[in-house]
């Protein structure tokens, strides 16, 4: 099912496809007439009027008065505060956006270097430098929740509860694809890290990224190459699962770049988004292993759902 | 306020009103059912009357409608969680109204799949595909960057495909569909 095709479906499952043809009257009388009673409650209201206090004896009564309105605003605040602690959070299935009242400012993301790669990271914004030299300006931001966040320089990954980790996602420039699928991936294992067998994409557009990925030989292509827009740029959209060539510990390599190599287990699967950023192409990808829990896809998706790139 | 301002207030009110108010209450029907719509709407119409100098001019009018609309239901939504399972009311609407579809079968487990997205997923699946807007207004209303949207949007779409596909197979063998009926 295509995009079009799924955006058709959808809107015709729409329970309420014409909003003109609705002939309803809501309960609350806010027809013509609204206005004039709300503006009775809301702006015509009577002025205070009191007069202005003259006398010792009804300064005192004020001071009473006002000592009592303290201690019962107080009661009130104390219980507000009570009851704000002990309300539940926000509904994970509750409908439209999402209020904040936190005025306080968010602290400075933290970017993510070689220096922490492969360690575990809190919860946070971080930024990633997406060649790995600190003079150029495109940058990545994101956003991770929850614990099992480990750092990777081109972006973040998540240690999985087996003991086995899954690369999340990660936003890199990437320089070289592997242009023989499976076999350089033996040629390597074999001849201890040639790279005779890679195809050099240092500066190529996004398209002819991604068709050298979804044309590698041993993948298979779980969703051809697409045009798309993501994360507010062009972008080419492809999903890959990646073959058995027997390789160990995530050794099938399918890319490059500057500061990282990306390899894979047998049955992993690769999105990728191949951006144009303004005349650079960077690599978004998402990555899982087929038995990768539902909690970690989800966390995973809420990161990438947080992306933000900055040329 | 003088009088001249208080018809003014009124006047551009009633163009709030009159232009906008059966979108809302299409974006609460989508969203709930008939008496919480009906509540929620009304509400909206109460915020807008008081908060009538920030309420913008079209066309971004609608868009911040529907943005105070998601708020007012998601109270809505956690005041009454005490009292009853709302959700078990919101996945529910009402055909009885005109101008609310009756779905067939499969519009059916369609609607079905996307109430059962996450929830910031099945937001942005719904304005873009129910309130049809474009996704800088749902940027907006989501309070989150237009790249998030997109990127949201088209995760949502293949979870849907997805859904649909097993949806519709379950229900292939007992509920045939019609000729040309079938989501592809």
């Amino acid at each position: 099912m295509t995009y079009d095709l799924i955006d058709r479906t959808v809107r015709r499952a729409n329970p309420v496809p014409d909003p003109a043809r609705l002939d309803h009257k809501p309960p609350l009388a806010l027809g013509a007439h609204a206005p004039e009673g709300l503006t009775m409650q809301l702006i015509e209201r009577p002025t205070d009027q009191r007069p202005p206090d003259e006398g010792p004896r009804r300064s005192r009564w004020v001071v009473l008065a006002g000592a009592a309105a303290a201690v019962v605003v107080a009661f009130l605040v104390g219980m507000i505060v009570a009851n704000r602690d002990a309300a539940p959070s926000a509904p994970a299935d509750s409908i439209g956006p999402v209020e904040t009242l936190d005025t306080a400012p968010p602290p400075e993301p933290t970017l993510l270097t070689r220096a922490m790669e492969f360690n575990p990271i809190p919860a946070g914004e971080y930024v990633i430098d997406t060649d790995g030299d600190p003079d150029s300006t495109l940058l990545a931001t994101l956003t991770i929740e929850g614990d099992r966040w480990f750092a990777a320089q081109p972006g973040v990954g998540r240690d999985e509860p087996n003991g086995d980790y899954s690369f999340a996602l990660l936003a890199a420039e990437v320089d070289r694809v592997n242009a023989a699928g499976c076999d350089t991936t033996r040629f390597i294992d074999e001849r201890g890290g040639d790279l005779t067998q890679w195809t050099d994409v240092d500066g190529a557009g996004a398209r002819q990224v991604a068709e050298l990925l979804a044309g590698m030989p041993d993948v298979a292509v779980i969703d051809p190459v697409a045009e798309m827009t993501a994360f507010g740029y062009p972008a080419i959209h492809l999903t890959l699962g990646m073959p058995d060539c027997g390789q160990r510990d995530h050794g099938y390599i399918v890319w490059e770049g500057p500061t990282f190599g990306r390899n894979y287990d047998p049955g992993m699967t690769a999105e990728y988004w191949v951006l144009d950023v303004d005349g650079t192409t960077v690599l978004v990808e998402a990555s899982w292993h087929a038995d990768s829990l539902v909690e970690d896809r989800n966390a995973l998706w809420d990161a990438i759902g947080t992306l933000e790139i900055t040329p | 306020m003088g009088k001249d301002g208080h018809d003014e207030r009124r006047i551009r009110f009633d163009r709030v009103w009159t232009d906008h108010h059966r979108h809302v209450l299409a974006y609460c029907l989508r969203r709930a059912d008939r008496a919480v719509a009906d509540d929620v709407c009304a509400e909206v119409f109460v915020v807008a009357w008081r908060r009538l100098d920030d309420v913008p001019e079209p066309p971004r009018t609608l868009p911040y409608l529907y943005g105070v609309a998601g708020r007012v239901l998601s109270n809505h939504r956690r005041s009454s969680r005490r009292r009853i399972r709302l959700d078990q009311r919101l996945r529910v609407v009402e055909p009885t109204l005109p101008g609310v579809a009756e779905l067939n079968d499969d519009d059916r487990i369609v609607a079905a799949a996307v109430r059962g997205l996450r929830r910031l997923d099945r937001e942005i699946v719904m304005l873009h595909a129910w309130e049809d807007l474009p996704h800088g207004d749902i940027a907006e209303i989501m309070g989150m960057s237009r790249a998030a949207v997109d990127q949201r949007l088209h995760r949502a779409y293949r979870l849907l495909e997805r859904e649909l596909a097993r949806g519709l197979d379950r229900r292939a063998p007992d509920v045939p569909a019609a000729a040309g009926e079938g989501v592809a």
